[in-house]
Formats: structure tokens, C-alpha cells, sequence
């Protein structure tokens, strides 16, 4: 009985696995659309979607052919590679120089963040420390106006009656 | 007095340098072909660069450097190029007059794709190794602008003259003797 459910087990699941292997292996796995956005027509110098003419459309047939034989966009922007050069590529590669298109952005973008930051901190540093003086000087000058000075109070008094209605 | 430097001065300079130190690498990498043409204007000889690339027939790899010790003929073209097609006759014909002096012409297939490269060199019945380069491989190793363009190596590996329009035969029976007459 023991075998018996065994081998019911494994059949159960071969036949879990069967049905999955041709969905893993569905044709096609790109379409020329979804490629051809991404790829530059070398010769013309603009991405192939915007293209015409003949190599362009001999372009277009090789991806199709690549297409057809059920390769990934992966394996067909490699072989367009091994057939033009990295130009083909419409976005900068992401290894040696070209890395570089990647990285000083996002570094600017940190500097800027940062710039932005320290300036944020210095401003309100520097508004306390004025805030700090203000109120110092308040807590002085009250009460103790100096000799021929008007009194604490006296000048706000005077705007005040400058703009009364 | 003394001005107080600020915090920021020093990382903001050190940014400032790091970005001309890029912007100079990226120039350096494109190598002007304003400069082989000086250098051959003025009776120079400056060595060609060596860049490994795939045979048009089959997988291999080769570079100028596999042939030191011949005059080669580098002639960059494409399939769907009129000039180039009109030189083909005349350059295949430089080749088999030439090629047992040491002579040899490199094709190199420019912005196209092998099959088409391989229908064009079985149309002209071309019989000299050809190669696939890169368009931007081919605009920063010799400043290529425009197919066709052709330049002409000595047995060391430099480049002597270079034409940056189709040759024809009275270009090529006059600049290629004298090269291959020079001492080896």
C-alpha cells in the first residue's frame, strides 16, 4: 500500500511538472516592439523605432529572425551587440566609462542633497544664534535704557501710533 | 585679516576636479583622426592601434598585430555604401597583384550586420581577410568618420598614408610599391 501511494505521489507530481514546462517555455519571448526602442539603428544614429530604410528593416529582420527562434530580449540585445558594438545599445553600458553616465548624476544628486542639507543647518544654526541675541539684548535693555536714551518700549510705542487708524 | 575658508570649500573642489578628471579620461579615449592626419601630413609615421576583433568567417579573433611584418591595406567600408562598392574591384585587384610581395588587405565590415557583410564580399568576390569593427571602435581608433576610408601600415605596425574616400587603382599601384620596397 506503501508503494502504491509512492508511486501515486510521484505521478502527482510529474504531472504538476508537465504542464509547467511549456508555459516556461513560451514562444515568443520578445516581441520587434519592445526591442526596438531600445536599440539604436547604428548607421541612421537614432533608435531604431524612429528608423527607416533599408538597414534599418535589415535590422528589424534580424531581430524578427531572433525573435522567432524564441530568444530573450537579453539574448538579442547580446547578439546586436556582437554584430554592430556597444552603439547599438540606446542606453550607455553599465561597466567601464560608460558607468560613468550612471554614476555622476546620482553623485551630483547626492552633493546636491548634501549642499542642500548643510545649508538647511547652517541657516537655522545662524536664525537661533540671531533669535538667542535678540532676546538677550531684550532681557538687557529692559528697564535700563542708558543715559539721553528713550526708554525700553518707546519705539515700538511710536510705530504703533504711526500706522493707527 | 584672514578670510575663514569654508567647510565646504575643499569637498566642493575636490568634486569639481574629480568631474575634469572624467570629462579628460572620456577625451583621451576618442582619439582625434585629426591626428594621424597631421602626422601623416607631415611625413610621420605614427603605429596604428591594436584592437582585437572577430573574423567575419566564423569565431575567431584577430588584430593588426597578427600581421607585423607585411604592408596592410586597413579599408574600412559597409555593405550599403556606393563608394565602397566601387573600390572593391579595384582593391581586390591590388591584392592579388601585391600579395606575394608581403602584401595584404584587411577588410574591416563597418555598421552591418554579418550576413550582409558576408553578401557583399561574396558579390565582390573579395578573397582577403575581413574583419567586423565597430563603428565607435573604428571612429576612436582612426578618427573614421565617413565609409569608405583607407589606411596604409608599414611592416612595423605604422600607419604611412591614408585616404578618407574610396581608392581606386592609380591611388593604390602609387602609394602601396613604394612601402613594400622598403627595407624589412
Amino acid at each position: 500500500v506503501i508503494r502504491v501511494a509512492r508511486l501515486a505521489a510521484m505521478l502527482a507530481v510529474f504531472a504538476l511538472l508537465v504542464p509547467a514546462a511549456p508555459a516556461w517555455a513560451a514562444c515568443p519571448k520578445t516581441s520587434l516592439p519592445a526591442i526596438e526602442d531600445e536599440v539604436m539603428c547604428p548607421i541612421c544614429g537614432v533608435p531604431l523605432a524612429n528608423a527607416g530604410g533599408p538597414q534599418a528593416e535589415h535590422e528589424r529582420e534580424y531581430i524578427r529572425d531572433h525573435v522567432d527562434a524564441c530568444q530573450s530580449k537579453r539574448q538579442i540585445k547580446d547578439a546586436l551587440v556582437a554584430e554592430y558594438g556597444e552603439e547599438v545599445l540606446a542606453m550607455p553600458g553599465s561597466s567601464g566609462f560608460d558607468l560613468a553616465a550612471y554614476l555622476v548624476p546620482a553623485g551630483g544628486l547626492l552633493l546636491a542633497a548634501l549642499a542642500l542639507a548643510a545649508g538647511a543647518l547652517r541657516w537655522r544654526r545662524g536664525r537661533d544664534d540671531d533669535d538667542a541675541a535678540g532676546l538677550g539684548a531684550g532681557a538687557e535693555s529692559a528697564g535700563h535704557a542708558g543715559p539721553g536714551e528713550p526708554p525700553a518700549g518707546a519705539d515700538l510705542d511710536k510705530d504703533l501710533q504711526r500706522y493707527d487708524l | 585679516m584672514q578670510r575663514k575658508r569654508s567647510p565646504y570649500a575643499m569637498p566642493a573642489m575636490l568634486a569639481v576636479a574629480a568631474l575634469l578628471a572624467l570629462l579628460a579620461y572620456g577625451v583621451a579615449q576618442t582619439r582625434g583622426g585629426d591626428q594621424i592626419d597631421r602626422t601623416v601630413a607631415a611625413g610621420k609615421r605614427e603605429f596604428a592601434p591594436i584592437r582585437t576583433v572577430k573574423k567575419l568567417a566564423g569565431n575567431e579573433t584577430t588584430s593588426l598585430a597578427d600581421y607585423r611584418g607585411k604592408v596592410v591595406l586597413l579599408n574600412f567600408w559597409a555593405s550599403w555604401c556606393d563608394p565602397c562598392k566601387a573600390e572593391s574591384p579595384a582593391i581586390e585587384r591590388a591584392y592579388e597583384k601585391y600579395k606575394d610581395r608581403g602584401f595584404v588587405v584587411l577588410g574591416a565590415g563597418v555598421d552591418d550586420l554579418t550576413r550582409d557583410a558576408q553578401a557583399f564580399a561574396r558579390r565582390y568576390h573579395l578573397t582577403y581577410p575581413i574583419v567586423k569593427y565597430g563603428s565607435l571602435n573604428a571612429s576612436r581608433d582612426f578618427g573614421t568618420r565617413a565609409m569608405p576610408e583607407s589606411f596604409v601600415i608599414d611592416r612595423r605596425g605604422r600607419i604611412v598614408t591614408l585616404r578618407r574616400y574610396q581608392v581606386d587603382d592609380k591611388w593604390l599601384n602609387a602609394n602601396i610599391p613604394p612601402i613594400l620596397a622598403e627595407d624589412r
